[in-house]
């Protein structure tokens, strides 16, 4: 490979050669990164534990709520990326069938989360939470974004067939999380620019807590 | 009046201040672990093997 050959390869992270586009891609990824992180932060306060909002032994208002919604609506016949293409026929033409999904999903509910919501209360807290700090410190960001697609599926799957809910709304937090997951926002901008040059070290040395911590930013 | 509490007897911080405590502690142990990183790690070593 020629010395030019080198020069012209792009470099990990940042491809563009001009400051200005370095700069678009950085401030957009910032952007992105930020925006569903604080997504995540916004969500925590009406689940705050050790209550999670709910009412009435766990049974009813806040996470419990939406948890038994889900249950409710598990059985339905659910579509998920509904196009109604004629308007004269009732029900979209274009979907893509979930209903194993949504049962799945309803009956991992009933019979692991809600019996165990006390705990399982602190662990879906404890996740969000872990999103919105890695995603908006760039920290360890891809394993932020694989933890925000994990939440993001079970609440498309659980609740976009829901009433007064807006399929979309959660199609594209999995989609945005999918992007930020292929990208690994803290590259650009956030603590992983310190850490990954470290782990890769760590790594090449033949460390395996290296390795794996490469793996997360 | 306010109520002062008296010695000993326990006062109740709110389940959203915890949280915010809690989300604080998070950011700030990850910037400890970063620059323990940094301290500890010199990244000019990963090719010496």
């Amino acid at each position: 490979m020629s010395s030019l050959d080198k020069q012209e390869r792009p470099r990990e992270g940042i491809y563009s050669s001009s400051r200005l586009e370095r700069t678009i891609t950085v401030v957009a990824i910032a952007i992105a990164s930020f925006g569903l992180g604080y997504l995540f932060f916004t969500q925590l306060w009406w689940k705050v534990p050790p209550e999670f909002g709910c009412r009435q032994d766990f049974t009813k208002g806040g996470l419990c709520f939406f948890i038994q919604e889900e249950v409710d609506i598990a059985n339905d016949p659910n579509k998920l990326l509904k196009a109604d293409i004629v308007g004269s026929n009732p029900g979209p033409e274009v979907y893509v069938p979930i209903g194993l999904a949504t049962r799945a999903n309803g009956t991992f509910i009933e019979t692991v989360v809600q019996p165990n919501i006390r705990w399982f209360g602190y662990m879906i807290w404890g996740t969000e939470a872990w999103i919105f700090l890695s995603l908006c410190l760039g920290f360890l960001s891809r394993l932020g974004a694989l933890a925000a697609i994990g939440i993001g599926t079970q609440l498309m799957i659980g609740l976009s067939n829901a009433p007064s809910e807006w399929e979309w709304g959660y199609i594209q937090i999995v989609l945005l999380a999918i992007v930020l997951f292929g990208i690994a926002p803290g590259r650009y901008f956030g603590l992983d620019r310190l850490l990954r040059p470290r782990f890769k070290a760590l790594s090449e040395r033949g460390s395996r807590v290296g390795r794996l911590l490469l793996l997360f930013t | 009046l306010k109520a002062i509490p008296r010695a000993g007897e326990e006062v109740e911080v709110s389940p959203e201040i915890v949280a915010l405590l809690v989300l604080i502690g998070g950011a700030v142990a990850a910037v400890v672990f970063t620059i323990v990183v940094v301290v500890a790690v010199d990244p000019s070593d990963a090719n010496a093997r």
